[in-house]
């Protein structure tokens, strides 16, 4: 398998005042897969932000190397390089758009990027039909609900064709049916296009058919593996403040009274454990 | 009685191209004490009706009684009507401004005419409640502090002018699970003291309206649908329609149900549904 | 969110006119803002009107859009067509007392700078109605691309312009939030004198800056992220091009002008 994604030792302080509340991180060293749907958990200041930022060369570590595709992100003149390769989608998605007409707005990155503009034409058609919205692309995005606006950051971002899509807690300002939207065109990107997937977040419920699920706390990564191995370590969820979700606590709370039920992690397999007690 | 509202209507911009129906024939009670629940998809009409409750939106069509307020008077003193209505809207903390926590906290008093001392005791009052420590936060730049600490000052700078109910618009939006189970645990702790009695809460999460909740008001379309204790309202087969989801202890139920469990129960927790299931199991084997 | 929050002045359409070239309509507005400054006769003013019936049937906008931009500086044309009355010295007096003097030539002179008023709004109110701001800031962008050689960032005041168009509903918005959340607090924004009431905006404009500085912020990552500076040799998707729309159109505004020219030489009314 090909590593897309290689940290080694990564530590990185916020020494300025001006950022004293947020956290840095200490120590970090993950590999990422290409392909891998990846979800990387966490309660706000646990310094998975800074995680996310170090991946695209917004920060440069202090200690250790980020290495995205082979390149060191400490090489400066390849920052764009990066950047084109590992697009970021970020909270808020009525501060992502630079353009008051939806296909401008897809256009901007590869634009900018230099692309010429019979493959940019083509780009933006194609990335407006992944994300489901090529109805609006002569629109304005003003009137579209939190989902949509957020299917159309992705993609903006897709339109710079990159290899890696992190997702900065892209869902935390949605409501229930703009977050299933934005997951069902993430999850279609990585399973149609092999998209290499990173998503932060502290929903729970969104880790559970991730390939490796990460839970940061103080700037540490103190669980991985798969979403099973992670939720089974209840201990280390809970002192990362977080949450197991419903189904799974429910299944620990039938394995604790004694009946024979595996750890599950969706509501479809709880449902399968109970019907085979 | 708190809240009357009877026949309510409302259209944006009538007489014009853009006029849009936000809400139509309203009618509920909610009375004094009671923890109510509002809900319903984006745009079916939740916010513009507790805006009618504090006069934000004047009221066009239909009666209206917040308290001692009739909201169909020609004159209506809206400073006193908003005291009595404590309202915080999505991510309240975008609205703090002073230069410290504590000024911010008394902004609303003062507004609403309390002296001085009297607005000072009362912001002091409202940081405790809260559960922030008033002597190292009042004097900080509500701009330094942490995102749940704003929020709860944010909290504390409308409990601060005592209104007699609270409105809350999404109040554990955009917060981690425990920023949310903090929020909530507050607003539980507000409701059992003395500090309000009634309580309004807009959310598009049903796992936190259930567990909360007395009673559950859904909006579809502009139209109120259905105004039930929670228990009663998830038995109902059509919230899905309406853009609504179901606490996953509904879903665990009816999907269990469809694969031929059907459990005798209304759980919402999930301390309930496991005891439930357990005692459907030993019943089956025993 | 009671107020509809209309973008900018665009009417959405896909007539000749919304089809031109931004460039194409700037030019031409120059133009018919020189051409309306030749006017002198009242028949010059009237082959004005014909023409903007002209373009407002072949633009296919509503008339109403036009009158709102016209209603926006009626107070101004009035004024203006006020001072005129009561100050113009010339011409034989209709009524005068006291500083007042009303004469015939006033009365036709204010009337001639009223519509001039009028028609140059109306004029530009079309190529605002027809033309997507972005369209607008590309066609700026493009004609003042020559100044790229005296080093001035052409390209980041387009960007700037264009985040600002995009940002302003966003703003105004958020303005409404905050009125709201800050009068549920009590606030009185109408009452006191005036320093009062200039304190009373300070609750609303804190937390404006604080939110345009957070989204400036965001934004800055998000345009870092989508490689904003990446190369010299940006391109663009949608490349203006003058096509037989912009010369038809040329071709309309000059003869246009060649006729309001004319008529100056025949001074009727």
């Amino acid at each position: 398998m090909k590593k897309v994604i290689e940290l080694r030792n990564v530590s990185y302080d916020y020494k300025s005042s001006a950022d004293e509340r947020t956290t840095g991180v200490k120590n970090i060293s993950l590999t990422v897969n290409k392909g891998e749907f990846v979800v990387l958990l966490g309660h706000n200041g646990s310094g998975k932000s800074t995680l996310a930022k170090l991946l695209n060369a917004f920060l440069i570590p202090d200690q250790g190397d980020v290495i995205i595709n082979g390149i060191n992100t400490k090489e400066e003149k390849r920052v764009f390089e990066i950047r084109s390769k590992v697009g970021m989608v970020f909270q808020n998605p009525d501060n992502q758009m630079v353009a008051s007409i939806i296909e401008d707005d897809i256009a901007f990155g590869a634009e900018n990027l230099g692309v010429e503009r019979q493959e940019l034409i083509r780009r933006v058609d194609w990335a407006l039909q992944v994300v489901n919205m090529h109805a609006h692309k002569k629109r304005t995005p003003f009137k579209l609900s939190g989902g949509q606006k957020q299917r159309i950051a992705i993609a903006a971002i897709l339109a710079m064709l990159p290899e890696i899509l992190i997702l900065d807690e892209s869902t935390a300002m949605l409501d229930p049916k703009g977050r299933e939207e934005v997951l069902d065109v993430v999850r279609k990107l990585n399973s149609e296009q092999g998209m290499t997937v990173i998503l932060i977040t502290h929903y729970m419920e969104e880790a559970v058919d991730a390939d490796k699920v990460f839970i940061m706390n103080e700037g540490e990564i103190v669980a991985s593996g798969s979403p099973r191995e992670v939720f089974d370590n209840e201990k280390a969820v809970y002192e990362a403040k977080l949450e197991l979700p419903v189904a799974c606590k429910i299944s620990h709370m039938l394995k604790k009274d004694g009946f024979d039920i595996p750890s599950c992690l969706t509501v479809d397999e709880l449902v399968e454990g109970i019907c085979r007690l | 009685m708190s809240i009357v509202v009877e026949n309510l209507s409302y259209t944006y911009m009538p007489k014009t191209p853009y006029r849009t129906t936000a809400l139509k024939d309203i009618t509920f009670t909610v009375n004094e004490g009671e923890f109510v629940g509002l809900i319903g998809a984006t745009g079916s009409g939740k916010s513009t009706l507790i805006q009618h409750f504090n006069g934000l939106i004047k009221l066009a069509d239909g009666r209206l009684t917040v308290f001692d307020f009739d909201l169909s008077a020609k004159k209506i003193n809206y400073k006193a009507l908003r005291k009595g209505i404590g309202m915080l809207f999505q991510y309240p903390e975008y609205q703090l401004f002073e230069e410290t926590v504590l000024k911010d906290i008394m902004f609303g008093p003062k507004n609403f005419g309390m002296s001085k001392e009297e607005a000072y005791e009362s912001a002091k009052r409202a940081i405790e409640l809260v559960g922030l420590d008033f002597e190292e936060i009042k004097d900080r730049s509500p701009f330094e502090i942490s995102g749940g600490e704003k929020r709860r000052v944010a909290i504390a700078g409308v409990l601060a002018y005592k209104p007699k109910a609270l409105i809350l618009d999404e109040p554990t939006a955009g917060l981690d699970p425990s920023g949310k189970k903090e929020i909530l645990e507050l607003i539980t702790k507000l409701k059992k003291s003395d500090a309000v009695s009634t309580i309004i809460m807009i959310s598009h999460n049903m796992d936190e309206i259930a567990a909360y909740a007395e009673r559950i008001i859904v909006l579809n379309n502009s139209r109120l649908i259905y105004d039930l204790p929670p228990k009663e309202l998830f038995k109902k087969d059509d919230l899905q329609e309406m853009g609504l989801d179901l606490p996953i202890t509904v879903k665990i139920k009816n999907a269990l149900a469809q694969r031929g469990m059907v459990l005798d129960t209304d759980a919402l927790t999930a301390e309930e549904l496991v005891a439930a299931i357990k005692q459907k199991i030993r019943g089956n084997n025993g | 969110m009671g107020r509809d929050i209309t973008f900018g002045q665009y009417y959405p359409g896909d007539s000749f006119i919304h089809r031109m070239d931004p460039r194409a309509k700037i030019l031409l507005s120059i133009l018919y803002i020189v051409t309306v400054f030749l006017c002198v006769s009242f028949y010059s003013y009237l082959a004005v009107f014909l023409f903007l019936a002209i373009l407002i049937l072949v633009a296919r906008v509503p008339l109403r859009s036009v009158l709102k931009s016209v209603k926006a500086i009626l107070f101004l044309v009035m004024l203006t067509a006020a001072i005129n009355i009561l100050f113009y010295r010339e011409g034989s007096p209709l009524l005068q007392f006291w500083v007042i003097r009303i004469t015939d030539e006033g009365l036709i002179f204010s009337a001639k700078m009223a519509l001039r008023l009028l028609f140059l709004v109306i004029g530009t109110t079309l190529v605002t109605l027809t033309t997507t701001p972005m369209n607008l800031t590309d066609g700026m962008e493009s004609l003042m691309s020559p100044l790229k050689v005296v080093k001035f960032p052409v390209h980041d005041v387009a960007i700037i312009m264009s985040i600002a168009l995009r940002f302003i509903p966003s703003l105004m918005e958020e303005i409404d939030k905050i009125i709201m959340a800050q009068k549920a607090r009590g606030a009185a924004f109408d009452s006191g004198g005036l320093i009062a009431r200039a304190k009373a905006l300070l609750p609303i404009l804190i937390p404006l800056f604080v939110s345009a500085f957070r989204r400036a912020d965001e934004l800055a990552l998000a345009l870092d992220a989508r490689c904003y500076n990446a190369t010299p040799n940006r391109t663009k998707m949608k490349e203006l091009k003058f096509g037989y729309r912009d010369l038809v159109a040329s071709v309309a505004c000059l003869l246009f002008m060649g006729v309001i020219i004319l008529l100056r030489f025949y001074p009727g009314v």
